[in-house]
Order: C-alpha cells, then sequence, then structure tokens
C-alpha cells in the first residue's frame, strides 16, 4: 500500500518532472502556409508590331460614288505569351471610332476625309488560333457564354469579348501559349462617302486598341 | 457566422484580384495605315485661260435683250505625267452677283466701273472635243460626288456640277480614268441692253468676268 502510494507520488513526482522539462527555452517554432493569389504576367507580340500598311494605293482606287473598293486582305499573327497557366481574352476600343463608311459591331473606322467624309471601314478575322501549339477554336461573345465559336470569328466592338476555346466544348481554353492570325480587311468607300473626290494626298488611319483580361 | 465573415473576405480578395490581373497585360494597338497618293497634274490652258474680245462696238448692243458675241474656244489641258486617275473639276463664278440673267450656266461679265450693282452682261461656257490619253473621249456632267452623270459629246458648263470625262456617251456614265485630259471650253459673251445693265457705258468700259476651275481626283 505504501509502495503503491510512492509509486503513485513518484509518478506524480515524474509528471511534475517532465511538466517542467516542457517549460526550458527552446524557441518556439511557427508553422506557416504561404503561397500568391496572383495572375501570371502575359506579353503581347504582334508581326510588325500590329502595324497593317497598305503602302501607296492610287487615286483610282477611290470608285466614283457609291461602289466601294475591298482591298487585299492582310493575315499577321498575334501571339500572347504567359508566365503560367490562364484563361485569356480581349476586347477592342476603336479608336477612329464614328469615320467607319458602313455601321456594324465587325466595322472599324479608317479615318476621316474632306472634313467629316469617310475614308471606308475595316473588318478584322480571327483564325488559325493556337493554344500551346494545339489548333484552338475562337469565339466572341457579348453574355457570360461562349458564342460565336468556331475555326474563325470576326472581331467585334460594342461590348463584345474575343477569346480562345476549346474544340470540342463551349468552354475556354486554358493555356499559356495564345496564338491567332488577325486579318485585316479594308474597304475603301465610294467618294459620295468621302464627301466628294480626293484633292490630295489621303492617309488610312485605322486604329485599334486591344485590352487583354483573363477569363472572360 | 465566422465562415460567411471569411467567404466575404475571400470573395473580396479575389475580386481585387480579378481587378489588378487586367492591369498585367499592357494592351497592344493594332494600326491600319496607308495612303492614298494622288498624282502630280500640270494645267495648262491655251493663252493661259485669258479669252480676250477685244474691242466691241457699243452700236450693236441692241436696246433691249443681249448682244451675243462669236464663241471664243480655247484648249484646258490637264497632264497628270504616268499617274493614272480620275479628273474632275467645278467652278466658282468669281463675279456672280454681276451677271445679266440668271441661270446656273451664265456668269457675270463685271460691273461698270463706279457703279456698283450694275451688270455689264454674261458668258456661257460650253465643253467639247474632249480627248482622255489623246483618244476621243465624252464630256461628263455630275453632281459632285456622284458616281455617274450625262455624258455627251458638247456639255454647258454648270456651277453647280462636276465636270469630268468619260468614255461613252449616254445618262449613267462613270467617269473615265486617265493620264492627259484635254477639253476644249468655248465662251460665248452676251452684253446687256442699257436698262439691264443699269449704268451708261462710256469709252473703255472693260468686261470683267472671272472663274476659278477646282480640280479634284474624281467627281
Amino acid at each position: 500500500m505504501n509502495a503503491k502510494v510512492s509509486l503513485t507520488a513518484l509518478a506524480s513526482l515524474l509528471a511534475l518532472f517532465m511538466g517542467t522539462a516542457s517549460a526550458d527555452p527552446i524557441a518556439p517554432i511557427e508553422m506557416k502556409v504561404t503561397g500568391t493569389l496572383d495572375m501570371p504576367a502575359c506579353t503581347v507580340a504582334a508581326v510588325s508590331d500590329g502595324v497593317y500598311d497598305y503602302e501607296d494605293l492610287d487615286a483610282t482606287d477611290i470608285r466614283p460614288g457609291t461602289v466601294t473598293h475591298p482591298l487585299e486582305a492582310i493575315p499577321k499573327t498575334w501571339t500572347i505569351t504567359c508566365e503560367g497557366r490562364t484563361y485569356l481574352s480581349f476586347n477592342v476600343v476603336d479608336n477612329a471610332e464614328g469615320t467607319e463608311s458602313a455601321t456594324a459591331a465587325t466595322n472599324f473606322g479608317l479615318g476621316s476625309v474632306n472634313t467629316d467624309g469617310k475614308l471606308g471601314y475595316f473588318t478584322l478575322l480571327m483564325d488559325n488560333a493556337k493554344v500551346d501549339t494545339v489548333a484552338s477554336h475562337v469565339f466572341a461573345t457579348n453574355t457570360t457564354s461562349v458564342d460565336n465559336k468556331g475555326p474563325s470569328t470576326s472581331v467585334r466592338k460594342s461590348g463584345y469579348t474575343m477569346g480562345w476555346a476549346s474544340t470540342a466544348t463551349n468552354e475556354q481554353q486554358l493555356g499559356q501559349v495564345f496564338e491567332t492570325n488577325l486579318t485585316v480587311q479594308a474597304t475603301l468607300a465610294g467618294s459620295a462617302a468621302m464627301n466628294g473626290p480626293i484633292t490630295d494626298d489621303v492617309p488610312l488611319a485605322g486604329s485599334l486598341t486591344l485590352n487583354f483580361a483573363y477569363g472572360l | 457566422m465566422n465562415i460567411s465573415y471569411l467567404q466575404a473576405a475571400l470573395a473580396l480578395l479575389l475580386a481585387g484580384t480579378s481587378v489588378n490581373a487586367s492591369a498585367a497585360i499592357d494592351p497592344h494597338d493594332l494600326e491600319v495605315t496607308g495612303t492614298i497618293r494622288t498624282p502630280l497634274c500640270v494645267v495648262t490652258a491655251d493663252n493661259e485661260g485669258v479669252y480676250e474680245y477685244g474691242k466691241i462696238n457699243l452700236a450693236n448692243i441692241p436696246a433691249t435683250g443681249h448682244l451675243k458675241l462669236p464663241p471664243l474656244n480655247q484648249q484646258w489641258v490637264v497632264n497628270c505625267g504616268r499617274g493614272v486617275t480620275y479628273l474632275g473639276f467645278q467652278v466658282v463664278d468669281n463675279r456672280a452677283a454681276s451677271a445679266s440673267a440668271a441661270g446656273n450656266d451664265k456668269f457675270g461679265l463685271g460691273e461698270v466701273a463706279d457703279a456698283p450693282g450694275s451688270r455689264i452682261g454674261y458668258y456661257t461656257v460650253t465643253l467639247s472635243g474632249a480627248l482622255l490619253d489623246g483618244a476621243t473621249a465624252y464630256v461628263l456632267k455630275a453632281a459632285p460626288g456622284a458616281g455617274s452623270g450625262v455624258a455627251a459629246t458638247s456639255i454647258g458648263l454648270d456651277k453647280t456640277q462636276s465636270h469630268s470625262w468619260a468614255s461613252m456617251a449616254g445618262t449613267d456614265q462613270p467617269p473615265a480614268a486617265g493620264s492627259v485630259f484635254s477639253v476644249g471650253l468655248a465662251v460665248e459673251g452676251n452684253i446687256a441692253d442699257a436698262t439691264t445693265r443699269g449704268a451708261p457705258v462710256t469709252e473703255g468700259t472693260s468686261l470683267d468676268g472671272s472663274m476659278t476651275l477646282s480640280y479634284s481626283f474624281g467627281l
């Protein structure tokens, strides 16, 4: 009984001792969980830095009256390279808005002539798209779903967003390197839309700003 | 309760990152450039565009109506070198107020000196003998900026219209392109009678018609 008691006492003592031991000055170790909620940076590169140059056109390229004159199409490859995998989309702002001789979400201005005469318009086709070197579909939507999806789509302004989509499903394509052809097709207006004939050299002045974003 | 606070905070954080996200990609411009080049053209006119009637006998002016003067036809050539273009011209009558008869085809001959508001007469201009790169062509008259108009061998100059060259005669004809444009401009003067003129004439009263031809590369 006594032995039992002393054993209990010893156990208590041990417990007391061990309790003292845990109070020893060992520096506490902090556990951390880290990481960053961030978006991968992307860089945009375009052939000729995105300049589509029709160079020298003749005065006779402007047809009399209301006859319009489509010029040759100029394709250029755009590549957006991101640091990590992401969804990618873009919208466009027409910096020459209001100078397009035919109004549509797909038509962008070419600048003015004869005060407020309209030189014409250009369209922009998105095709031959790839995501991480694999052929991809493209889309243009003004809703929250992937609309106008296919191997090619017309770039649109007026609240539309363009992007890369899965070939199989109506979903945005996840990837790191996004490629697409953007083909400019300019159309010169007739002399009537230009407020009459020209009397001097006239520069074409089409200009869009492409604003890229992650996701839709 | 705590959980929903956490969700709210997380949602806020995500919203914050998605706003920052678009700033991570620099926008890129797309430019469509080029220049519609117009050729350098040189205009030459017989007698440098001066139509000289010389002396007109006052005695021939009728009591009523106009004394019709003989037409003076002179050639005008616009040479655009090797450039191929459409060419058109419009005219402005610098003596419009002095025309003694009204009409888009009638141009003023000026006022009698020291008699503001007087009208010596008017003249008309007939276009004919058009050549395009040396080949026979037709004179075209159309509304400015129009795609086509009336083409004929001879057409009256109209101060409201644009004038050009066409390869075929008829209505609804388009302008024709070329490098060397020539046409005859025949002036026909008409001297008004004393009543219409509104001022007596003395010896040496000068005819003073003047118009400006403005050329453009199209109708």
